[in-house]
């Protein structure tokens, strides 16, 4: 059973927050989920190797061959804010 | 109370690859911000990752020169948390199965020769860069972003301060000459976290702290007398050490616990299914093998064997790879192996000094230099002339040919008999009684007349004629 | 005009009979009527008219056009284009304009493609109702009372009522294939890998899937031939051959093997579909097919593979909607992670927070072996499932959802009923290999029901055979 406080944690990690009638019904829908994806545990994968892609061979990857770059202007295109043709953030305080 | 430091590093090291690891934006240093981006680099939606072969290759070949057992399957994962100078809210990296695996560095202590082992070497893709906005904020340039990265994590075999610098030093030194990275710390292409903690002889790890920022090797050395002082003081005065990381000021001198953010540790790592693993062939591992230069200590060797250098000088001469290629250069243009390795280690040895800076750059060139060296060796310059004349292409004139340098600076020495009778003739004339000291057997007076008379062709006076010549007239 | 097929409509308009500006304005005139689908989050009215004019000047002068010449298209939302919104019907993006255009939309341009639009669907592909779309439901028209099915809701709903010729829309869990059966349409999920994803805005990397909806199967194997191929930019893409796709119009299901998971017509099923599932198997024997019911165990455990894997990566994909570089930014923050919080807390709707919360979970400290681990060792067991149904059949046949298309106002929507919609599509994504959904017949209540043939890896020329046969025979 995930508790809220749980999921409080989580929505911090996610950088999303609720309030407490939100974070109820998300309570009671990840309730649901986590009774969904539990289920899992049915299976016995001892000795079963996760799925990983088919590999590459290191000769297919990209050659280090450079190509243009985006005009900058495209680049800042979609940006809230930009200054100096760098995108802008709040101070960040360490 | 007596504590061992024990001292474990993470070096970040740029790739000298020509493109990005992820796109073919061009990886350059560029103080325009957000020139060199793509889609890619800029963690755009729908942008995707294609792996650059060479950023591969080169952590291969970092991974050889350190002694590493190379991976035959290396995979990806993805490290997440926000900043800004992360654009994607995660780093590309590698965990599970970094390239490289195990390996050493050998470097010499006070106690002989110890060996550094190495963890894992992984690839990862660099964040973009922090800039203070002059009316406030950030601004964020992604130029950096995705430039590819070696992570050198080290097992904690290192004791001291100077035992670490002597490390990084060989480290750096080692990197440039595999020709995989520059190791520029004042432009960030080489960067260091360092962990500490202290135990009694005989008793396991302590609790250790992780060091950030870290500008340059001063910095880390500085950094870690610091940290084994703090946490010293912490358990003499019966306190524990808390596991943190902290920031070092360089300026203040002192480190500060970093806020600690509660979530900051939880990266949640988990496979990146955008790039397949990648399959390393013991084939391709052995191409790579065949582009490794000699290192250090196997150029020293053959030095000594083909050029009967002296131990000691054919290790400074190998140290820089800048170095021992120039030597290279000049063996190969002048065939006095020795007069050259000399004119290094003193002349050239003390320029780099005067002008420390990261990168040992050379304002000469072989080909005048040895041009130098074979005036002097032919007495067409003395000894003082070649060294004004190598102070000159030094500072200011390395392209012009040193035979036209040595007419313009009237450097040429004075040989001729007739020219140099004359003036001594005339300083024996001025200087009757030691004239009279030198007939009596007087060596001592030799040495003066030799010394009015350099004096007079201001040092181009060929000093064996001079010789001579004092024997006949006198 | 607006109801032909796609390639009717590249027949005539390679015989001059139409021109693509004709073929254009009709669907143009088709979307005005059919506002109330509310299919689009977009339309490229100008733009496609413009390129129509080009289009059909290239033609008169005799010029080289590409295959798909004149005709208009719909692309999700999700789908880069280039000087075109995309905005996956979240109100994160709702000012986004891409500076690119994904693979798939370069490859329909460079055969002369008209973009006609850009489809609504659930926000950042997540749902099966598109109820979740910050621009509102997509109506089913059959019955505008109930969903289109999601998340490519808005591209289905597009084909089903004519509004172009045919359309893109992507497959994650079977976000193709759901709607395309709701809505009445052809609907394939290809081969992961063989269509390039690059520009597609990632829900969840291991499973999402570019596909075509269509009016018939014909169409279907024609554009999936079109946006399929190797693309370096995409290093997942696929790297071998590309068959052709061409139909084989003799094809005979004679002697063929169709698998069906026994544990799927066990499922408590809708009647209607139950009842035509049964009556297209019975239909396919006697065309010869052999139907071999074959137990399948793992194929359920699909769904909550797909929650763990599925929403654990689009939590970190959907990490780089921060504020930042593009996409929504809070007006009112005080500090960095203010303005993290409070973009993104009111730029994305409820279900996407829940997912990407449901993701951090199954990553975070403690939970990543207990959850997403174990999520992909089951996904090994469902793929070596599916290696060994397909050593005993050629194709297996399911429904392609467990019911019709529900009601746009449920009375009450609880999480489980919204999620069991994929249960017979989401198995394929898990696996990774090709299926489509084609008509089956309707229901009681005049919705479309759909049936789903799934082929092993890279079958997909055997897939669209069958599939061709299969809507022939139908009718
Ligand atoms: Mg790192
Ligand atoms: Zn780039």
């Amino acid at each position: 059973m995930i508790t809220l406080d749980e999921i409080k944690k989580i929505s911090k990690l996610s950088r999303i927050e609720f309030d407490d009638q939100e974070l109820k019904e998300i309570q009671s829908e990840f309730r649901a989920i986590l009774n969904t994806i539990d289920r899992l545990n049915e299976l016995d994968t001892e000795g079963v190797e996760p799925t990983y892609r088919p590999p590459l061979d290191v000769e297919e990857l990209r050659e280090d061959i450079v190509k243009p770059s985006l005009d900058r202007e495209k680049i800042l295109q979609n940006a809230p804010e930009h200054e100096d043709g760098a995108f802008k953030a709040p101070t960040i305080v360490e | 109370m007596i504590y061992l430091a024990v001292i474990g590093l993470e070096v970040h090291t740029e790739l000298k690859t020509n493109t990005k690891i992820f796109c073919s934006c061009k990886n350059e240093f560029n103080l325009e911000p957000n020139i060199n981006c793509c889609p890619v680099c800029v963690g755009m939606p729908g942008a995707l990752p294609a792996l650059n072969k060479k950023a591969v290759e080169y952590a291969i070949k970092a991974g050889l020169a350190l002694n590493c057992e190379i991976n035959t399957l290396t995979r990806w994962e993805r490290k997440n948390y926000f900043y800004p100078d992360l654009p994607k809210a995660y780093q590309v990296s590698q965990a599970e199965a970094p390239v490289c695996l195990g390996g050493y560095m050998e470097i010499e202590t006070q106690n002989g020769p110890k060996k550094i082992r190495i963890n894992h070497i992984h690839l990862e893709e660099d964040a973009g860069k922090l800039i203070h906005s002059e009316y406030g904020g950030s601004l964020v340039d992604y130029n950096r972003g995705g430039v590819p990265l070696i992570e050198i994590v080290t097992e904690p075999d290192l004791s001291s301060a100077d035992e670490t610098l002597v490390f990084l030093e060989n480290l750096r030194a080692l990197l440039k000459y595999i020709g995989v990275s520059d190791c520029r710390m004042e432009q960030g292409s080489l960067r260091c976290d360092v962990n500490v903690s202290l135990r009694k002889e005989g008793e396991p790890l302590g609790i250790r702290t992780e060091m950030k920022n870290l500008a340059s090797f001063k910095a880390v050395h500085r950094a870690i007398t610091y940290e084994i002082n703090r946490q010293t003081e912490i358990l003499n005065s019966g306190g524990e050490i808390i596991q943190e990381t902290r920031r070092w000021d360089d300026q203040k001198g002192r480190s500060y616990s970093m806020r600690a953010k509660e979530d900051a540790q939880d990266y949640r790592y988990f496979p990146e299914t955008d790039l397949p693993p990648v399959k390393i062939s013991s084939e391709f591992v052995r191409q790579v093998k065949e582009t490794l230069p000699l290192l250090p200590k196997e150029r020293a060797q053959k030095y000594v064997e083909e050029y009967n250098l002296p131990q000691y000088d054919a290790q400074i001469l190998t140290s820089e790879i800048t170095i021992a290629d120039f030597f290279d250069e000049c063996v190969a243009l002048f065939d006095n192996p020795k007069m050259i390795s000399n004119w290094i280690m003193t002349d050239v040895m003390r320029k780099i000094k005067e002008h420390q800076t990261e990168d040992i750059v050379l304002p000469i060139n072989a080909k005048n230099f040895t041009k130098m060296l074979k005036l002097h060796q032919d007495n067409v310059i003395n000894q003082p002339a070649a060294k004004t004349l190598f102070e000159h292409m030094w500072h200011q004139d390395s392209k012009t040919d040193p035979e036209q340098l040595i007419q313009k600076l009237n450097l040429v020495q004075i040989s001729d008999e007739g020219e140099l009778e004359n003036i001594l003739k005339e300083i024996i004339q001025n200087n009757p009684a030691a004239a009279d000291d030198v007939r009596g057997g007087n060596k001592k007076a030799i040495a003066f007349f030799v010394g009015q008379v350099m004096k007079a062709t201001k040092g181009k006076a060929n000093p064996k004629t001079v010789n001579e010549l004092i024997q006949k007239l006198l | 005009m607006h109801k032909k097929t796609l390639k009717e409509i590249i027949g005539l308009l390679e015989k001059k009979e139409v021109s693509s500006e004709e073929a254009v304005k009709s669907c143009l005139d088709n979307i005005e009527k059919n506002k109330h689908l509310n299919a689009l989050n977009y339309v490229n009215a100008d733009n496609a008219i413009k390129q129509a004019r080009e289009i059909d000047a290239r033609r008169a002068r005799g010029e080289r056009v590409g295959a798909l010449a004149g005709a208009p298209l719909i692309i999700k939302d999700n789908i880069c284009t280039e000087g075109i919104p995309t905005t996956c019907s979240s109100k994160m993006l709702q000012n986004f304009i891409p500076v690119y255009n994904a693979t798939v939309v370069e490859k329909l341009l460079a055969e002369d493609a008209i973009i006609l639009g850009k489809a609504n669907m659930d926000e950042f592909a997540m749902g099966s109702s598109n109820l979740s779309s910050y621009t509102g439901p997509v109506r089913n028209p059959y019955n505008n009372d109930y969903v289109s099915g999601g998340s490519s809701g808005g591209s289905c709903a597009s084909v089903s009522a004519n509004l172009a010729y045919a359309a893109l829309g992507s497959d994650t869990g079977g976000s193709i294939r759901q709607p395309a059966s709701f809505c009445g349409a052809v609907g394939v999920k290809p081969t992961y890998g063989t269509v390039s994803r690059h520009g597609l805005i990632a829900l969840s990397s291991s499973f999402d899937q570019i596909g075509p909806i269509t009016k018939n199967v014909e169409d279907a194997a024609f554009m999936t031939q079109i946006i399929s191929g190797y693309d370096e930019r995409d290093n997942i893409s696929y790297r071998g051959e590309y068959p052709s796709l061409e139909i084989d119009h003799e094809f005979s299901f004679k002697d063929k093997k169709i698998g069906v998971p026994k544990e799927f017509l066990d499922l408590l099923l809708d009647q209607d579909v139950k009842a035509i599932t049964r009556k297209q198997l019975d239909l396919l024997s006697d065309e010869g097919a052999q139907i071999i019911e074959m137990s399948m165990k793992t194929l359920e455990y699909a769904i909550p593979v797909y929650y763990v894997l599925g929403c654990a990566e689009a939590a970190s994909n959907l990490g780089r909607f921060d504020g930042i570089k593009y996409g929504y930014r809070s007006q009112d923050f005080e500090d960095l992670i203010d303005l993290y919080f409070k973009s993104r807390t009111q730029g994305f709707g409820k279900d996407v927070k829940l997912r990407i919360l449901v993701g951090n979970f199954a990553l975070s400290k403690g939970n990543f072996d207990a959850y997403f681990k174990k999520a992909q060792k089951v996904q090994t067991l469902i793929k070596q499932e599916f290696d060994q149904a397909f050593e005993k059949c050629d194709l297996i046949i399911t429904p392609t959802t467990p019911t019709p298309a529900f009601k746009i106002n449920l009375d009450q929507e609880d999480a489980q009923s919204r999620y069991i919609c994929d249960v017979f599509t989401a198995p394929v994504n898990i696996a990774g290999n090709a299926a489509i959904s084609v008509p089956a017949g309707a229901s009681s209540k005049g919705l479309p029901i759909g049936l789903q043939i799934i082929a092993p890896s890279l079958g997909e020329k055997l897939m669209f055979d069958a599939a061709y046969a299969f809507e022939r025979i139908r009718q």
